[in-house]
């Protein structure tokens, strides 16, 4: 909290107890719905937006606390516990839905969950904030959720003309999403159906005012996105079908041949090589960005002396923090391991290293992907994640998902820390007090997640499954089904392992392919390649339409228009959407729509 | 030029190593192939699961006075939309697929049956025998005590055919027997030739010959006498070892007819229908699944080389792209006079600071001062977004250590112009002073590092 020379003049709110407050409220809030409606409806959502909103609300019209700093460590605090909801969702059931079959599984030590968790939120703050200054200052990506937080945080103090744009981009996100959410609108403007275009040669614009938004935002930044996706789609597909490198059976109806097709080329071909550049492209830029990475180090370390001789606050979180926090996390992560009763303690030593070393590598992969799309591919690196611990196990699912978990928790909180610093950079927040803040909280969300989890689990009070396939409710094709379509998808990656199916080939190719593609000179080259090609082809086009149109807009009317006038409208959209996605979510989970 | 021929060649690489890179090993190829079958065998197993544990729930609920729930109408309309297969639908799929053997009912395994017994009543009897439906080989002792069983019955019609007889005679009548005995003189004018052995007794002078042979064998057989078992056998009277007419008989029984070829199945004596799980093992065994070594080596053979030319091909364009960067950075390159001047910007920037902090010094709290605001807005975008985008550019010019070190408080310059526009809009104007202040220190030190940073050059 900054303090004027002045004591009669009031403070200016940074760091304060009322804005923590407020945020782990509604972080905690956020984290309990975003589990149920993972449960429920296989997404989770971002809570920065609706935690910026609240802030509005509750602290500068219900407090009179005008601080949009106060508002930022509001909306940090919220979204970095509603992290966890994502990451818990996303592996833990998938463990109890295999233990419905093998009840080996059930007997999982509860305290080894718990401060797992907790040691992979710890260890994903402090692993990626000595690569602030890289990803933020240096790479400047883009983070465009972070930016639309930032135009919404700014927005009383923007100009009449750019709260309208702010305002009119919401409502178009929101018709949008409204109009799509009811049916009037197609999920996919499948523009290749029309045209008769076999499936393995998708034209598809995923209809989203959000993606569309994310891909003004990016611009020229975003185009090798967008370009992947067409070297996948548009060169690469054609050619392997027609020289029949695609896995085809003999008796495949012609009719299903194509969309077979489609599938092979996507699941078990382009996905798992985009897995292996997202990897290989993330492993060079450390590689690479090292010099910078301990440039920062040791401007952090520099700050934080000046700082202390002349009795100031450094901007900078102090790097004994830094090394503190990590330490911790990596001895609460071997202990959970090791006190799990399933591993050995050499075992638990091993998997904590290599754990580790894998999340902070997926972090960076998954704080760039972010950073240059808003786009997240935390599915593939939890399948990369599940697949090491399994191996190193010797194939103990429990440890497995134990430690996915961890590695899930640690890299969306990657990307969450990095995307709120950019909307901090942007409104001139201390890095620090975010810093501090989101360190001080990152134990609520993993908590309040795996107790809403077990409660859900044990809901129905006579040992049957309270979500899944095999749960009561789903059985009957009951409305209170919670399906959870994620952690199936898990479970049969978990199967799938288990039977020995693991694409290293493909992994390993795409590797080598992505460190060879970070010695171009454009940062982040291969991350957004092997992002394309992991996605579906839908969201990369209507991403790079996105990217291109703001490429025409700045050749038309110059950057500053830009900055003026698309960046509000684009923000709007975001927001727009997500807003309403979310009101449909709580709607549809709650049943009321 | 350079720089575009160094991006066709990367594009061209990246094409050719992500095309090879995506291909599959022969063993994958097959095992790939194979699993729309096993997914189209997977749905089927798991909906008839899903059936019967529906039939069962529905069962339970029934028992337990449980009315079924009574969907809405819009759960109804959506699954008439999307109501998935059922088993039976699935089942008729397969085998239009060819990929389940026709279906096989009953009447069509009765008759096939028939027609195997000539060739295997043997093997069948064994089969049908281990089910329990035809039962063991009687042993000589069985025999012998069934002997003496259908000896004391006969003793019993004997005595009641005397009786009857005596009454007739006494009434005048023709006796009437449940054997149909032929008349008493008649079979006492042809006594048996089998009573000759002294140890047996002669048959009763009721009987008609087939009766007084029968009378005589059972005779022998209590006594263990295996020719006279053996003769019971044949004729019926005694249990006989199962033969074909058994298995025949026992296919003509239609309660015992499903049984009977369910027997016949388990023991491969009978083709039976095709079970899903039979061909999911044999699809499963058929192409396995190949370890990861197999699966990188046989890659390695297909797409190896391509997939080396490409990473080849990716390396010199990224080496062209990066050499043309720094030819560019050189001063000769054709685009090193269109760059932003860091140097100049970030000047023009401090004079528009300066101008800020003197224009903050007198500014009251809670005083909105949009111009102040406009005023960074326009460092902003003017001045300070055209150096953001050349940083690519300095990083080839001075390498990223030392482009680290002047960027760094540049940014924090720019983070702190940021901060003085929200402690602005808050109407705080110490906390906008104290920013500005910081915002002109930090591109102070960004311009000397940037000095020295060139020097060094």
């Amino acid at each position: 909290m900054s303090t004027p020379a002045n004591p009669s003049v009031r403070p200016y709110p940074e760091l304060s107890v009322v804005g923590v407050m407020l945020g782990a409220v509604t972080g905690i809030i956020l984290t309990a719905c975003f589990v149920y409606i993972s449960l429920k409806l296989g997404f989770g959502l971002g809570g920065s937006t609706v935690a910026a909103i609240m802030g509005f609300g509750v602290l500068r019209l219900g407090m009179g606390r005008k601080s949009i700093v106060e508002n930022n460590i509001n909306q940090t605090v919220a979204s970095g516990i509603n992290t966890a909801s994502a990451g818990v969702t996303f592996t833990l059931p998938a463990l109890l839905l295999l233990s419905v079959k093998d009840p080996s599984l059930q007997n999982f030590p509860m305290g080894s969950l718990v401060f797992s968790a907790i040691a992979g939120s710890l260890m994903g703050i402090v692993l990626i904030i000595p690569l602030r200054k890289q990803m933020i200052e240096f790479e400047r990506l883009r983070f465009p959720s972070g930016v639309a937080t930032a135009t919404l945080l700014r927005s009383p103090g923007e100009g009449a003309k750019q709260l309208y744009l702010l305002a009119g981009g919401m409502a178009v996100g929101l018709v949008l999403t409204v109009l799509a959410n009811v049916g009037i609108v197609p999920e996919e403007f499948d523009a290749g159906h029309l045209f008769g275009a076999p499936a393995w040669l998708p034209i598809a614009l995923y209809v989203s005012a959000a993606n569309f938004g994310a891909g003004l935002l990016s611009g020229k930044g975003g185009l090798p996105f967008a370009l992947g996706g067409i070297l996948a789609w548009w060169v690469i597909a054609p050619i392997a079908v027609n020289l029949g490198w695609v896995p085809t059976p003999e008796m495949l109806p012609a009719a299903q041949a194509d969309g077979w097709i489609a599938g092979e080329l996507y699941s078990q071909m382009l996905r798992p090589l985009g897995i292996g550049m997202l990897i290989g492209g993330a492993l060079a830029g450390v590689i690479a960005a090292f010099p910078a990475i301990t440039g920062a180090m040791r401007s952090l370390q520099a700050a934080a002396k000046i700082a202390a001789e002349q009795g100031a606050s450094a901007d900078e979180i102090s790097p004994k923090v830094v090394y503190g926090g990590a330490i911790a996390a990596f001895l609460l992560l071997f202990l959970s391991a090791a006190s799990s009763g399933e591993l050995t303690w050499e075992t638990a030593l091993l998997v904590a290293v290599v754990g580790s070393l894998w999340l902070a590598l997926a972090g960076i992969i998954v704080a760039q992907a972010t950073g240059h799309t808003d786009i997240s591919p935390l599915s593939g690196l939890a399948l990369i994640a599940v697949t090491l611990m399994f191996v190193l196990t010797n194939g103990n699912i429990t440890a497995s998902v134990l430690i996915g978990m961890t590695v899930c928790i640690a890299i969306n909180q990657c990307a969450d820390m990095m995307s709120d610093l950019k909307t901090g950079h942007l409104v001139g927040s201390i890095p620090r007090e975010q810093q501090i803040a989101q360190l001080l909280m990152c134990w609520i969300g993993p908590i309040v997640a795996i107790g809403v989890l077990f409660l859900l689990w044990t809901g129905p009070g006579d040992g049957t499954p309270g979500f899944g396939p095999d749960s009561t409710a789903c059985m009957a094709g009951a409305a209170d089904c919670l399906s959870a379509p994620q952690a199936g998808a898990l479970q049969g990656m978990i199967e799938a392992l288990s039977s020995g199916d693991s694409a290293v080939d493909k992994f390993g190719a795409g590797a080598v392919l992505g460190g060879a593609l970070s010695i171009f000179p454009i940062g982040g080259l291969a991350v957004l390649v092997g992002l394309a090609m992991y996605l579906p082809f839908s969201i990369t086009l209507a991403y790079g339409v996105g990217c291109v149109t703001a490429m025409g807009l700045e050749r038309r009317f110059g950057a500053q228009w830009i900055g003026k006038v698309m960046v509000p409208a684009a923000a709007g959209l975001i927001i727009g959407e997500a807003l309403t996605q979310l009101t449909f979510a709580v709607g549809r989970a709650t049943g009321v729509f | 030029m350079q720089r575009a021929i160094a991006m066709l060649i990367l594009f061209v690489g990246v094409g050719l190593a992500s095309a090879a890179g995506s291909l599959n090993g022969t063993s994958l190829t097959d095992y790939r192939s194979s699993q729309w079958v096993v997914g189209k065998y997977q749905t089927a197993l798991a909906t008839a699961a899903s059936e019967e544990k529906a039939r069962l729930q529905a069962l339970e609920d029934a028992k337990n006075g449980k009315k079924p729930e009574a969907a809405d109408a819009d759960a109804d309309a959506d699954a008439e939309q999307e109501k998935p297969k059922t088993y039976a639908e699935l089942v008729e799929e397969l085998r239009a697929l060819d990929l389940l053997g026709p279906e096989r009912g009953l009447a069509e395994m009765v008759r096939d049956a028939h027609a195997a017994v000539p060739e295997h009543s043997a093997d069948m009897i064994v089969a049908l025998r281990a089910a329990g439906l035809i039962s063991r080989d009687p042993t000589m002792a069985q025999s012998t005590a069934e002997a003496t069983m259908r000896l004391e019955d006969l003793q019993k019609l004997a005595d009641s055919l005397a009786e009857q007889a005596a009454l007739a005679a006494e009434a005048g009548e023709t006796p009437v027997s449940s054997e149909d005995p032929p008349a008493a003189e008649e079979a006492v004018e042809e006594p048996s030739t089998e009573t000759a052995d002294p140890d047996l007794v002669p048959p009763p002078t009721v009987f008609d010959p087939a009766l007084a042979e029968e009378w005589t064998l059972l005779q022998r057989a209590v006594k263990g006498d295996e020719e006279a078992i053996t003769a019971l056998r044949a004729k019926g009277v005694v249990h006989a070892p199962a033969s074909a007419k058994d298995v025949q008989d026992l296919l003509d029984s239609p309660k015992e007819q499903e049984r009977a070829v369910k027997a016949l199945v388990e023991a491969d004596l009978l083709q039976g229908p095709e079970t899903i799980e039979e061909r999911l093992a044999a699809t499963k065994a058929s192409a396995p699944l190949p370890d990861p070594a197999t699966r990188v080596s046989q890659w390695w053979t297909n797409g190896g080389a391509p997939w080396g030319a490409g990473v080849f091909l990716i390396i010199v364009g990224a080496l062209m792209a990066r050499r043309q960067d720094q030819h560019e950075q050189s001063g000769t390159g054709t685009t090193a006079t269109s760059s932003v001047d860091f140097k100049a910007n970030v000047t023009k920037v401090l004079e528009g600071v300066d101008r800020l902090v003197a224009e903050l010094a007198d500014l009251q709290m809670d005083v909105d001062a949009p111009e102040l605001r406009e005023q960074i807005d326009t460092l902003q975008l003017e001045l300070i977004d055209p150096v953001v985008e050349q940083r690519g550019r300095l990083i080839a010019r001075h390498g990223i250590a030392a482009f680290a070190e002047y960027f760094s408080p540049f940014s924090a310059g720019e983070r702190n112009l940021a901060r003085t526009w929200s402690a602005l809009t808050d109407g705080h104007s110490p906390t906008a002073r104290e920013a500005a202040a910081r915002a002109r220190s930090s591109f102070a030190q960004a311009h000397r590092a940037y000095m020295k940073a060139d020097a060094k050059r």
